[in-house]
């Protein structure tokens, strides 16, 4: 069944073809709630919500648009709102050392370990303070970055997803980079020192 | 000063170079032969290429098993709600259509009231005033003239009528 045909049935209330598309979207829009708030509980609480609202929705759904943008729009939507809602993430850039509360949360989002442990401990710091740095940038950079480096989508999808233009994309992640590029420089210039 | 020009550059260009995008950069082939050439910048390079090369996607998590049985059950209350809300809604619609016919006759009462109450008591408040106005005039006529002769008749008349 194509997605098409799926969110059709969906909006005739047809339990299976709900289901089906839970199964085949829940990955995408788990992660990127979770890559979007940095905390599993509350990723897997927005992602049901967001698959809740398709089933309640569904007959306003457009076919001009592909049903993962769609996807995409709710889970951003909704990841937004709740960082807004709960203050997260935290404002200002990591430093040298960052608090356990927020390392513990990035982990949730780090790869898996590699096996030498001195080599981890380095690699685990090294990732949590970069995602803690992606999660402190501002809202507009930080969702756009993540669509185009985490979520590996193109401008034109970003802009769609976000209902902006192709060239305030390309703004907002030109800045996001630009901020990034400053806060590693400082860092690899500290830690060589 | 060439050097410290050239160390600048790479410092600006430190992402293109990481993602080995050079081909943008005016004067790629000079600046890449600065950096394998100059120690700072040479170190600035590796070290930051290998943070920014952290930047990769974050790996793929899975939803616990329980994600879709939540959902449905979110659906199940919703649903509940909206037949619960249709069934109350159901049996008090007769009630609630005649609630405006029974309002407007209350209402009409009570204007009817009203009126009845407000629009009398100002009329025999004037004219009770204007009696008193006029009686007031009597009192003035003075004694033994024409008028209070007259007048002092019109009483007689009226006593022996009744
Ligand atoms: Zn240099």
């Amino acid at each position: 069944m194509n997605d098409e045909e799926l969110i059709k049935r969906v909006a005739q209330k047809d339990r299976r073809a709900f289901e089906e598309l839970v199964n085949s979207y829940r990955r995408l829009v788990f992660n990127v709630c979770l890559r979007l708030t940095g905390d599993r509980e509350t990723a897997e609480d927005l992602a049901q919500e967001v698959f809740f609202h398709v089933y309640i929705k569904a007959k306003t759904f457009r076919s001009k648009s592909k049903l993962s943008t769609w996807l995409y729009r709710i889970a951003v939507n909704r990841s937004l709102n709740y960082n807004r809602k709960n203050k997260v993430p935290h404002r200002s850039p990591p430093s040298g050392s960052f608090t356990e509360n927020v390392s513990s949360k990035l982990e949730e989002i780090s790869s898996p370990p590699s096996y030498s442990p001195e080599k981890s401990l380095e690699n685990k710091e090294e990732k949590a303070f970069i995602r803690q740095t992606v999660l402190s940038l501002p809202e507009k950079q930080r969702t756009a970055f993540i669509l185009y480096y985490w979520e590996e989508l193109s401008y034109k999808e970003i802009a769609e997803i976000l209902k902006t233009s192709l060239s305030s994309v390309e703004s907002r992640i030109h800045r996001a980079k630009k901020t990034l590029r400053e806060i590693f420089l400082e860092r690899v210039v500290n830690k060589s020192k | 000063m060439k050097g410290t020009s050239h160390c600048r550059k790479v410092k600006t260009h430190l992402i293109e170079i990481a993602e080995q995008k050079t081909d943008q950069i005016p004067n790629r082939n000079e600046l890449l032969s600065h950096i394998s050439s100059c120690p700072e910048c040479s170190r600035l390079v590796k070290h930051f290429s290998r943070l920014w090369s952290e930047l990769e996607p974050p790996r793929e998590r899975e939803p616990s098993s329980d994600f879709l049985n939540g959902i449905i059950q979110k659906i199940e209350e919703h649903e509940h709600r909206k037949i619960s809300f249709k069934t109350v809604f159901g049996e008090l619609k007769p009630f609630l259509r005649a609630v405006p016919l029974a309002a407007l006759i209350v209402l009409g009462v009570f204007t009817g009231k009203y009126l009845g109450d407000t629009q009398p008591q100002m009329e025999t408040q004037s004219y009770s005033q204007l009696i008193s106005e006029y009686s007031n005039g009597f009192e003035e006529i003075p004694s033994g003239s024409f008028a209070e002769v007259y007048l002092n008749l019109n009483s007689d008349e009226e006593e022996g009528n009744s």
